[in-house]
């Protein structure tokens, strides 16, 4: 009798492993995005298109998006990839793991206008496109400097400054994106040679090198850190939930970066993935995301003096640097170099 | 000395009758982990290797640079595993053998911290001890000065407050194997409770104690989810091969060097360790009625040490438990505002609960099968004695690189129109593998001991040697093949690498939402994720304890 219901539950259990959800059309989207976010995207794209069941997979982190799209490479599993920047994008194209597609003339130009200089909204060969905007700079947590009696720092300049000895996380550059970029920033604003003096001094005040860059957000908001270099729009997040943490756009140089989306290559929907790409750089979605905090590049989505918007961000900003995919490339490898020193050393 | 010799070869005498029916088994259990994790693996390793020979030459400083990370990590697991056994030892004699109020409820106590996915517990330290934690301030206050946790102290405490639990439940295990008869002569010739413990009943244990200490050991050596959260500065091998192997900023090169030099680190580490428990096999007939000690005095000091001692390894989890009930909670003493609503969210993704549910009971008979087959073909089949090594690897190898080697080896084979990665059987395959050292660790304590006469009075009966292993052999393994289905169980539902980097669409589990909220901030929700999590395991072992009992002692 044992044996029998046994032998019935392993049946049952392993049918219920089998079985394929056999919906009419399936779109996966491999996403690191929030989930609050992620969850509104796929109720207004399935609400736009009857039928349609959209799954959004989160492998824990771009570069670990991307690892798992590299290694079902000959089988992709994915239509798209979805957030992570151009810089991750560009990596991606490299590796042959996207696939160009063509959206004819959607109302967004392929650069617009930013501080001095043009942005680029999406790869030159439409392998990949920008769907929301973002900038580079310092957190701080304001019970925290309060607390130690510290004023909040204005600039990446002001992190030298000896009174943040030990207050200060950031990501590990040599692994975080977010970290790279603000690193770029510092060699756009003070040339590839005087930066390293700037560093030394960061460095010297920098109480922790995080393997995870999610944990350095998690760091500052609990007051662990009174600082962190980070991104705008997860500190905005936070400020909404109710953490007692500040964005600052360095006085010395705010670096633009991107959310960026494209179609795996070997996608199983290709028609669809391309359809959803719309959907995303569409007014409506991009009016949504504005909701979640993420700046829309869709010109015109939003009134210019509206918070999130590109414009009321870029007027906060003195110094607004535009990316420059060619001095990345070049400083690379002293980054790397600098970088082993500073953490190998401690 | 001859009459030795020929005692000897008796040892090793072999069944007469026929065919040993357990070879297809160990040949179906072996390739099922060649396939799945030396193919894999071996399919990482040989890319790699043709990668570094066609690049430049490796960082000069590299080999020092991974000296210093070694021997990071090496003290970190001894650290911690020392300490682990020094509570451990303690506490399962005194839960054992006092009869003391609440009995083995204690040690059920003392398990919660098994449950716990790693980030939680991690960040649970944070709460705790960091900078703005509860009782740094509260130190403060006593005029104690500050310290950091960032680091070595931080790992240790962390990991002491993890592992130690796996240490206790070997060791319980091994003292229920104790033979009563032992003890009782060790005791009617006049030894006083400590003299009997310490040379009886510890000496007896001696592979427990090993399992246990191994176990704490190698777990310590290839965890991730603490180094990455209160490491700091303090690099340990696993993380560095983690970064390393995800981040497309890194050095490709460096998770296979450094996997390489684990790996045979560990191999030398089983040796030791196998050797000695070589050395402390006692044969002795077998009857497993424990024994316990009516002490009053011993029993009160028993009682106290083991409240301190679980109140100390429950406070962070209470700390989760406030956190989970709270909003934000930042650097004052409470959580800003109270709210149940955490737990409304976490009810709501209950498709993660029956995902997570489904797993563990399709992975863990399917692992402790594996786990006993690898056991009992390592005493069988000496010369594959080997393959023993193999399994340990997904110990210390980091769940994502696994998951990410058998993706890249099976991803894209389809068998009969069959495709294999677009199931969920895939991600049960690999927490199998990942998980199955565990049990294996646990069981070679229960095999080491084994009563051979036992084996061998069933061999010159005529017995087969499967009819030996059902009969003879099973019995003997079962309260060790209890404690290793508790850890295992455990193990399957907290898997978190392996998972993410291979769920198919529709099959989050609890873990995976744990560390999505963690890593957007919302630690409340994940905190009361994590306490769903703990019930539900507590439940299901409730009922298996349950299950168990009803069928009888062996």
């Amino acid at each position: 009798m044992k044996r029998i219901s046994v032998a019935l539950l392993v049946v049952l259990l392993m049918s219920t492993l089998l079985t394929a959800v056999a919906a009419a059309e399936e779109l996966v989207v491999y996403s690191t995005i929030f989930a609050g976010y992620a969850e509104r995207m796929v109720q207004e794209f399935e609400a736009r298109n009857p039928g349609v069941t959209v799954h959004v997979i989160n492998p824990g982190g771009t570069e670990a998006m991307i690892a798992r799209l590299i290694a079902e490479r000959d089988n992709p599993r994915a239509d798209i990839m979805h957030s992570g920047g151009s810089t991750e994008y560009a990596f991606a194209k490299s590796q042959g793991i996207l696939q160009p597609v063509d959206l004819g003339d959607i109302g967004i130009p392929a650069e617009i206008p930013l501080g001095s200089g043009m942005l680029p909204t999406r790869d030159p060969e439409n392998y990949y496109f920008s769907w929301a905007v973002l900038f580079s700079g310092i957190m701080v947590n304001t019970e925290r400097l309060a607390e130690l009696n510290l004023p909040a720092p204005t600039s990446y300049k002001d992190l030298t400054n000896p009174i943040y000895k030990g207050q200060i996380v950031s990501p590990n550059p040599l692994l975080s994106s977010t970290a790279m970029n603000n690193v770029l920033a510092t060699i756009q604003a003070y040339g590839p040679d005087e930066v390293w003096e700037l560093w030394d001094g960061i460095n010297a005040n920098i109480g922790l090198y995080s393997d995870s860059t999610s944990n350095t957000y998690n760091l500052v908001n609990r007051g662990e850190f009174a600082i962190g270099i980070v991104n705008n729009r997860p500190v905005f997040e936070y400020q909404m939930q109710g953490w007692p943490v500040e964005f600052i756009f360095p006085r010395d140089g705010a670096m633009v970066q991107d959310n960026a989306v494209g179609v795996v290559n070997g996608a199983k929907n290709p028609e669809l993935a391309k359809k959803f790409i719309e959907f995303l750089l569409g007014e409506d979605m991009q009016r949504i995301g504005a909701e979640y905090l993420y700046t829309p590049i869709r010109p015109g989505v939003l009134d210019a003096d509206n918070f999130v918007a590109l414009e009321n961000m870029a007027k906060q900003i003195d110094v607004l640097l535009l990316p420059d995919p060619e001095q990345a490339e070049a400083s690379r490898g002293i980054i790397q170099e600098k970088f082993e020193g500073y953490i190998r050393q401690r | 000395m001859a009459l030795e010799v020929e005692v000897k070869k008796q040892v090793y005498e072999t069944p007469r009758t026929g065919f040993n029916w357990l070879i297809p088994i160990y040949v179906v259990a072996t390739a099922f982990v060649v396939l799945f994790l030396v193919v894999p693996l071996g399919k990482v390793i040989l890319e790699t290797l043709g990668l570094i020979a066609g690049s430049e030459s490796l960082p000069v400083d590299l080999l020092q640079y991974m000296m210093r990370i070694t021997w990071n990590s090496v003290r970190l697991a001894l650290l911690t595993t020392f300490v682990s056994l020094a509570v451990a030892i303690p506490v399962a004699i005194a839960v054992n053998k006092l009869r003391v109020p609440l009995g083995m409820g204690w040690t059920v106590l003392l398990t919660v911290p098994l449950i716990t996915p790693p980030f939680i517990s991690s960040f649970a330290t944070i709460l705790l001890l960091g900078r703005t934690g509860i009782l740094t301030r509260f130190l403060n206050m006593l005029g104690v000065p500050s310290f950091s946790i960032y680091g070595l102290p931080g790992l240790v405490i962390t990991q002491v407050l993890h592992l130690m639990p796996y240490s206790l439940l070997v060791i319980v295990a091994g003292l229920q194997s104790v033979p009563a008869h032992l003890e009782e002569a060790a005791h009617s010739l006049g030894e006083s409770f400590w003299g009997t413990m310490g040379k009886v009943v510890l000496p007896y244990i001696l592979p427990h104690i090993l399992m246990g200490g191994t176990l704490v050991f190698l777990t310590s050596l290839g965890d991730i989810g603490a180094p990455l959260l209160v490491g700091g500065n303090y690099r340990v091998l696993p993380v560095e091969i983690y970064s390393n192997f995800v981040s497309f900023l890194g050095d490709d090169r460096i998770p296979v060097v450094f996997s390489a030099w684990i790996i045979l680190m560990a191999c030398l580490m089983m040796l030791v360790v196998n050797r000695l428990l070589k050395r402390t096999e006692l044969k002795h007939s077998f009857r497993t009625r424990a024994i316990t000690y009516d002490l009053p005095g011993l029993r009160r000091a028993a009682t106290v040490f083991l409240a301190l001692v679980t109140i100390l390894f429950l406070l962070p989890y209470a700390t989760i438990v406030v956190s989970s009930f709270g909003t934000v909670w930042t650097t004052k003493w409470l959580p800003n505002a109270f709210t149940l609503d955490n737990y409304k969210t976490a009810f709501t993704d209950s498709v993660a609960i029956r995902n997570s549910l489904i797993l563990m009971a399709g992975a863990m008979p399917f692992t402790l099968f594996l786990s006993i087959t690898f056991g009992q073909m390592n005493r069988d089949v000496p010369y594959m004695r080997w393959f023993d090594f193999i399994t340990m690897l997904p110990f210390i190898i980091p769940g994502v690189v696994i998951g990410l080697s058998i993706t890249r080896a099976w991803g894209a084979v389809k068998i009969g129109g069959f495709d294999l990665g677009g199931t969920v059987l895939v991600l049960l395959i690999a927490i199998s593998i990942r998980r199955m050292p565990h049990a294996i660790r646990v069981l070679s304590a229960g095999f080491a001991r084994i009563d051979k006469s036992l084996e061998e009075a069933s061999w010159s009966l005529g017995a087969s040697r499967s009819k030996t292993f059902k009969d003879v052999i099973l019995p003997q393994l079962k309260p060790t093949i209890v404690a290793s289905g508790v850890i295992l169980s455990i193990k399957l539902i907290t898997e978190l690498g392996a998972s993410l980097i291979l769920y198919p669409p529709g099959w989050r589990t609890i873990p995976i939402y744990i560390y999505y909220y963690v890593s957007e901030g919302q630690i409340a929700r994940g905190s009361a994720m994590g306490i769903l999590l703990i019930v539900i395991i507590a439940v299901g072992n409730g009922i298996a304890n349950r299950l168990t009992k009803d069928r009888g002692g062996i």
